[in-house]
């Protein structure tokens, strides 16, 4: 453990009036889990605990408990850093003076059917967000962490794609009207909700201004605290909860009436892209997702046992066997049995037409792969067969890139996850994909390693920081990845928005109170920030590399 | 001699935490309100009362980051040690991290650290000294069988077990005393082992008193082998669960002994045609619906004495050196009770959380007594989801759910009523006449 | 008429290379609009041709301390937004970048400049098999970026996901003179260089912790100007056909559009009321006012479109889900309406006309609009409406408009009262009321996302810190204040 700060006592006395004395803690068994480094998305070093832990942890029920905590850091010069689920400790203290500010009491959830959307709080997660919506034939987005993740967290503070984009969008488009604590403990509502006027429509009047705070990524906690949003819903035709198919942990969903869910396959690359380019058409499709086969081997078995079994005897079904990696699974919705028989028809249609066929799926592994598509629930399975994970080739841009998104996720995995190399097994590359609102590919190339293993840890180091490299080579599409350090060498050549980003830290936060490793480094020298650039080949050449890995993979980052 | 893992070997199975927040919710959903799959952290609201969140602070303990605390030790008492979490977190990590193995070590760890909460040691106390963690006399544990005709040792083909809980709660005589009636009507073979009935360990190792758990554990078989009957049926939730999912850790068994519960005895009975259940005609017609208890239900998936330890496959991909020794949740008893329930006319209705992702009554793992207002709390949470049932009438089969519940039934708005299935199965079991010939 | 002004250009300076004019009568054309009667005569009009050339004249601005007002659209502006609101300011006037940069059926994609109005919009995409988007029969001097710059809605509901739609990336100017490419134009590159690698400029937001699009929209141009965008299109259907579908109510009706866009079912969706749809519909007052007498209460529009893709079938499952539905929520459809029909609309609203439909009739109008869900549009127009009465303006027409936004999240309700310029009392008597309904709206939980003349002051009346952060944001991108000063309030 870092420098241990202790709480002064008044301070904690004023904590306790805002929050009530049972809500605040200083003890480590209550802080650990606001230390534990879990690494997810990225590489852990060998300790399990963070070097920094923070001096305390409230749990604050209102904006105003909000508000109040944050002025109260403010006057004491602590910092402060908001946690909804915590999911995978993406938001750690940053610093030891930090007061974590833990969101559970702030679970509003409610649903305004009609209009299609819902008023939620930092911890209405998307499990029950869904369970809510549902009843009113209504779905929300649900990003790869899965069920249990904050809805509000994403739109408002990280990125916000999960594998439904193609019918449910990206928070930062789901986001509606908001209400914020600035870092100074300033209440803020942006939009609707400001004028009172309902929590519907997020800009105006006038600029957006949300826009400054709120961009592809959101600040991860640097600027403030978000504590109530509008969200937008999607309207499908299912109503009611509902109960699962299969036996625990195969959870699997009925596949409704007039749902078309077909797993296809296709030759090559080539005509997987034409396929797609035909299947984005006129809304066919409610989800498209293209997982690595391994991965869908996971998803398909209930345990790591079960999968390696399967493997080892060639038992696993031809959707998670390795030649099926030019996949698309497709799920259409329609609402007649007309419809129905249109999009069914059509989307058959293409596949053949393209070249591609499709695969034979028992009842019970296409009911767990629909729950999957549909409620996101075994994305966080990537994480099952080694506990790590990191990503690369976070791209966005026309599916014309997705040949060559597979050869870069390919190239940057170097071949360490065939057998005998330091990287979990795998296909090709690792790549999951899916369209946004039938218009622009996502595609992230998944790294599992052993996070126990440190030669691991440096593997997986280098396919990250490798994938940047390639990627500034020959551009693959938006980086999605362009956060914080990165963007310091990439911001100068498109647009440097880097330097807008500062301002608005620093205006909005000029003593860093709300600490975030993931937002904008609030303070660059200029002749580093001038350099930074210059020395980008540098940083990217291989030796460079090679050590910056073994450096993460150590350290942890 | 097999023993259960402590917390030092668990030492890779809490690394694997990822911090996720899936175990404190069940894996689906039907409502916010109900969504919650964890009475702790329902209760304490601090990540740490959470499955997860206990697994943090005790690698913290192994790695000395984290000292023993009053804190700590709140948290580790307000976990009923229900097990729901497991079932969440295997939803997506197998056989890697496995959240209450390492809740019992972690209360294990606490017990030899020397930092057991109080009300635990006292319990620990009472149950040494007089069988029961309530300090209730050893003298009258037999007093619910005053006036029943029973067969003796040795001749009795089923050996009732009936568990402290039943066996100090008046309240519960009653349906007790009629279902073992019938069953002496339909001329079963019977014994019991009266005042000396032992404990079946489940709540010394609930509470981490791990070798206690395996003394009484080794009493409890050494009784019941001395009986001679072929069966062991227990009236008791939480010693089935001890049966089956805690004495094969320490490589127990009853041997050849059938171990049943009354409820899977009973619907044995009425499937083979010896006894029939009468409609109950207070029922009829009315929905009710069935409590899981935790130890009848997930806590009961038999467990095998094994090796819950990994290999490393693929280049990092964590194997379980024993698959078909994974549990998911899927092995309680989870029909026989619905079953009878059926049988005797009733309309069954499931609440939101049932089976495997049934939610705790908040009575178990100690909390009861050390916490009350987090089992409270529990007891509460359980009961609006029963108002938000089309059911008013809550049926469980475990004497501390009916008690634990019942004392709060008042507490929340709409009438409900609560009933201990074997009062109801008292009421409809008939024996069959044998046919003649 | 405005400040009586004579400069010669040279005594300007401004940069070397960029048109400029300095024509009285072309200056005094910027100094009011078409409900802006007075505003401030503007020094110049430049008229960059580039990116490069827009960049120029903002850092010339900003050494000079000169204001700029950008305007791409030509022809008879409202709204004031181009009214310049202080003096020394020049008009960036962008109509003359109207290249279509790149158009590409395959993602239904296409990058427009500026100037690109709605009056060759199309013809400029059909070779491509495209088609706009499109906000309500927009007049066809006006830009389609400026359009959707300034958050007008498109008619096409089912594609506006989010208020950012239609744009894809887009190349903005700020007013510290430097570009800011936003969302999927935010790449290495330079545009040319970008489309031979591929890259098609689909992604709306970004990058990374920014979204200047989203800043720069609703702004009015107070912090930057766009030079170019990519824009999502329409591919040309292969079969469309058009339906009204009309109640005494507007409940039903907007009943069945939300059901509709809930089922994401036509490539055109919106509401008028009867005057409104006879604004859209008549040539002529007459026209108007036959119609008016013959023209259902209300009606939602529903354009029905088949792509490549089996499109019988698809016309054929879309109809019978719009017939079932008008049958559900007691709304009539209709192919025509008193000798109109649907499809000749639909595609009539394609067809961008140098008068707005809404002076067609009478010759001026005027218009307040704003945003609330769809379950609560109802309950303005009885009020709007009543304060019409109560002043005395019972006879004018009154049209309203509805269109569903982010698919069907809210909408646009727009109030239009056509009148005859020439007649001094309605034209008087007729600002006061629609203040006064402003007024009345804003109380009913109007939200005035774009801020503009009679409602503009009202827009900021509640201030949750928006103010602040508005000034934050015009000091970082827009430090010297140079872009469209005073036109919205910052300070
Ligand atoms: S115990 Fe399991 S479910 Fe809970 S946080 Fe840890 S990994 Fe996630
Ligand atoms: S055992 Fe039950 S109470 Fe304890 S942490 Fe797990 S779910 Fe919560």
């Amino acid at each position: 453990m870092s420098r241990k700060i202790e709480l002064p006592p008044q301070v904690r006395s004023e904590l306790e009036r805002i929050v009530g004395a049972r809500h605040i803690s200083t003890d480590p068994a209550m802080l650990s889990a606001h230390a534990w480094n879990t690494g997810v998305g990225k590489v852990p070093g060998a300790e399990k605990f963070a070097g920094i832990w923070p001096v305390a942890v409230v749990l604050p029920e209102s904006t105003e408990e909000v508000a109040a905590v944050v002025k109260c850091c403010a006057r004491h010069k602590l910092h402060f850093k908001a946690h909804s689920t915590g999911y995978g400790s993406m938001s750690n203290a940053c610093s030891p003076e930090t007061v974590v500010i833990d969101l559970r009491r702030m679970n509003r959830l409610e649903i305004d059917a009609k209009n299609r959307m819902a008023i939620i709080g930092p911890y209405a997660t998307a499990g029950a967000l869904q369970a809510e919506a549902l009843k009113h034939g209504l779905t929300c987005h649900i990003v790869g962490a899965g069920p249990a993740h904050s809805p509000l967290a994403s739109a408002t503070s990280l990125l916000g794609v999960g594998v439904t984009s193609q019918g449910t969008s990206m928070n930062a488009r789901n986001l509606l009207s908001w209400e914020w604590v600035t870092p100074q403990g300033d209440i803020v509502r942006g939009g609707t909700a400001g004028s009172g006027c309902g929590w519907f429509a997020g800009e105006g009047p006038g600029p957006g201004v949300r826009g400054m705070i709120r961009g592809f990524c959101g600040a991860a906690g640097g600027l403030g605290v978000f504590t109530r949003i509008g969200y937008k819903l999607y309207p499908v035709p299912v109503t009611g909860p509902q109960e699962p198919t299969g036996r625990l942990p195969q959870l699997g969903m009925r596949i409704p009436d007039n749902a078309g869910f077909l797993h296809a396959v296709w030759p090559d690359w080539d005509s997987h892209r034409a396929a797609t380019f035909e299947l984005l058409d006129e809304n066919l499709c409610f989800a498209m997702l293209r997982m690595p086969p391994d991965h869908i081997g996971w998803t398909v078995t209930g345990s790591n046992a079960d999968y390696v079994d399967q493997v080892k005897r060639g038992a696993l079904p031809e959707v998670a066997q390795p030649a099926s990696d030019r996949n698309w699974t497709l799920l259409t919705l329609s609402r007649s049995p007309a419809e129905h028989a249109w999009r069914l028809g059509v989307v058959k249609e293409i596949v053949r037409r393209t070249g591609g066929r499709i695969l034979e799926l028992t009842d019970e592994h296409a009911e767990v792969l629909f729950r999957n598509l549909f409620t996101s629930q075994f994305v966080p399975r990537v994480l099952r067969p080694s506990g790590g994970i990191t990503t690369s080739f976070g791209v966005l841009d026309s599916f014309h890139f997705l040949p060559r998104a597979m050869e870069a996720g390919q190239e940057c995995l170097a071949g360490e996850n065939l057998p005998g190399g330091k990287l979990v097994e795998g296909g090709r590359e690792e790549h999951w994909s899916w369209p946004h609102e039938g218009r622009y590919l996502w595609t992230e190339n998944i790294i599992n390693f052993d996070p126990a293993s440190k030669p691991a840890r440096i593997a997986a180091a280098r396919a990250l920081l490798d994938h940047f490299a390639i990627s500034w080579k020959n551009p693959v599409g938006v980086m999605a990845l362009g956060l914080g350090p990165v963007m310091e060498l990439q911001g100068e050549q498109i647009g440097a928005p880097q330097r807008y980003i500062r301002q608005v830290k620093n205006r909005l936060d000029p003593g860093n109170a709300s600490r975030s490793n993931e937002y904008v480094l609030p303070v660059v020298p200029k002749p580093v920030a001038a350099a930074l650039p210059m020395l980008k080949p540098v940083i990217l050449s291989r030796p460079v590399l090679g050590l910056m890995s073994r450096v993460v993979g150590t350290k942890g980052m | 001699m097999h023993s259960p893992q402590t917390l030092e070997d668990r030492r890779d199975f809490l690394a694997r935490c990822t911090r996720c927040s899936q175990c404190k919710f069940v894996a689906a959903p039907r409502s916010q309100r109900h969504a919650s799959a964890c009475p702790s952290i329902d209760y304490g609201q601090f990540h740490a009362y959470s499955g997860g969140g206990q697994l943090i602070m005790a690698y913290g303990l192994l790695d000395g980051a984290v000292p023993h605390s009053a804190e700590m030790a709140g948290a580790v008492a307000s976990c009923t040690m229900c097990g729901n979490c497991d079932v969440s977190c295997k939803i997506n990590f197998g056989e890697t991290v496995e959240p209450l193995d390492s809740l019992y070590a972690l209360r294990a760890q606490l017990v030899h650290d020397g930092h057991s909460p109080a009300p635990h040691r006292k319990m620990m106390e009472r149950l040494r000294r007089s069988g029961n963690s309530c300090g209730q006399p050893r003298a009258e544990r037999a007093r619910w069988a005053d006036g029943l005709a029973f067969d003796g040792m040795g001749k009795a083909e089923v050996l009732l077990h009936v568990g402290s809980g039943l066996a100090y709660e008046p309240a519960g005589w009653p349906g007790l005393r009629g279902v073992v009636a019938t069953l002496h009507r339909s001329g079963i073979a019977m014994t019991h082992l009266g005042n000396e009935e032992g404990s079946s360990g489940s709540l010394a190792f609930d509470l981490g008193y791990v070798d206690e758990a395996r003394m009484l554990a080794q009493g409890l078989i050494e009784q019941a082998r001395q009986s001679g009957a072929g069966t062991l049926v227990t009236f008791s939730a939480a010693a089935l669960s001890a049966f089956r999912s805690v004495h094969p850790r320490f490589g127990l068994s009853f041997g050849p002994m059938r171990v049943l519960h009354i409820t899977e005895y009973l619907w044995e009975l009425v499937e083979q045609g010896r006894l029939s259940l009468a409609p109950l005609p207070d029922l009829k017609g009315r929905p009710v619906a069935y409590h899981d208890p935790c130890k009848l239900g997930r806590l009961s998936e038999p467990r095998q004495t094994q090796d819950s330890g990994l290999d490393n496959r693929m280049s990092g991909i964590l194997v379980s050196r024993t698959p078909s020794a994974l549990r998911f949740g899927n092995g309680g008893c989870y029909e026989a009770p619905r079953a009878l329930l059926r049988a005797m006319g009733v309309d069954l209705v499931e609440l939101e959380r049932h089976h495997a992702s049934s939610y705790c009554c908040g009575a178990c793992g100690g909390v009861r007594e050390t916490v009350p207002e987090a089992a409270a709390l529990a007891a509460r949470n359980r009961l609006a989801e029963l108002q938000d049932s089309t059911a008013s009438i809550l049926v469980s089969a475990c004497a501390g759910c009916t008690g634990h519940l019942a004392e709060h039934a008042g507490s929340v708005g709409r009438a409900v009523q609560i009933q201990d299935l074997l009062g109801l199965l008292a009421q409809a079991l008939r024996p069959v006449p044998a046919l003649a010939g | 008429m405005g400040i009586a002004f004579t400069e010669n250009a040279s005594r300007l300076h401004a940069p070397a290379g960029i048109a400029c004019s300095i024509d009285g009568a072309e200056l005094r054309s910027f100094a009011s609009d078409g409900d802006t009667p007075q505003g401030h005569v503007p020094r110049a009009v430049l008229k960059p041709r580039s990116t490069d050339e827009i960049l120029s004249l903002i850092r010339w601005a900003n050494d000079s301390g000169t204001g700029v007002v950008p305007v791409s659209s030509t022809g008879r502006r409202r709204r004031g937004d181009t009214v310049p609101a202080r003096d020394n300011v020049v008009i960036a006037d962008l109509s003359g970048m109207n290249r279509l940069l790149h158009a590409d059926a395959r993602d239904k994609i296409a990058i427009l400049e500026a100037g690109v109005d709605f009056g060759t919009v199309d013809d400029l995409l059909q070779p491509h098999g495209l088609r706009a988007l499109r906000p309500l029969s927009p007049r066809a001097g006006k830009s389609v970026l400026a359009s959707f710059l300034e958050r007008e809605p498109p008619i096409n509901a089912n594609d506006h996901w989010d208020v950012a739609d239609p744009f894809g990336g887009t190349l903005l100017v700020l007013g510290n003179g430097h570009c800011a490419p936003t969302g999927g134009a935010a790449i290495e590159g330079t545009l040319a260089e970008q489309l031979a690698r591929g890259h098609r400029q689909m992604m709306p937001i970004g990058p990374t912790n920014l979204d200047l699009l989203r800043v720069l929209q609703g702004a009015q141009g107070s912090l930057g100007l766009m030079a170019w965008a990519a824009l999502y299109c329409e591919r040309i259907p292969t079969m469309e056909r058009g339906w009204f579908a009309s109640a005494d109510a507007l409940e039903p009706v907007i009943d069945l559009a939300r059901e509709l866009l809930h089922h994401r079912i036509g490539n055109a969706l919106f509401i008028v009321d009867r005057v409104q749809l006879a604004l859209l519909l008549a040539r002529d007052a007459a026209a108007f006012n036959a119609l008016c007498g013959a023209l259902p209460a209300w009606t939602l529009f529903v354009g029905l479109s088949a792509g490549r893709q089996a499109p019988e079938e698809k016309m054929a499952w879309q109809q019978a889900d719009l017939r079932a539905g008008g049958e559900r929520h007691g709304v009539g459809l209709a192919e025509s309406l008193a000798g109109h029909t649907a499809t000749a609309l639909g595609q009539r609203l394609r067809v961008a006309e140098p008068v707005s439909f809404r002076d067609r009739v009478s010759g001026a109008h005027r218009e307040l609009f704003f945003l609330q869900q769809l379950d609560r549009a109802a309950g303005f127009v009885p009020l709007v409406r009543d304060g019409l009465t109560k002043a005395g303006l019972g006879h004018l027409p009154l049209g309203v408009y509805i269109q569903p936004m982010a698919q069907g999240v809210y909408g646009h309700i727009e109030f239009t009262l056509p009148y005859d310029p020439d007649k001094a009392d309605d034209a008087q008597r007729s600002a006061a009321a629609w203040q006064a309904a402003a007024e009345r709206c804003a109380d009913a939980g109007a939200f005035f996302s774009r801020p503009y003349g009679a409602w503009s002051d009202l827009a900021y009346r509640h201030d949750d810190g928006i103010r602040s952060m508005m000034a934050l944001t015009k000091s970082i991108l827009d430090p010297a204040g140079v872009m469209n000063p005073n036109r919205l309030p910052y300070s």
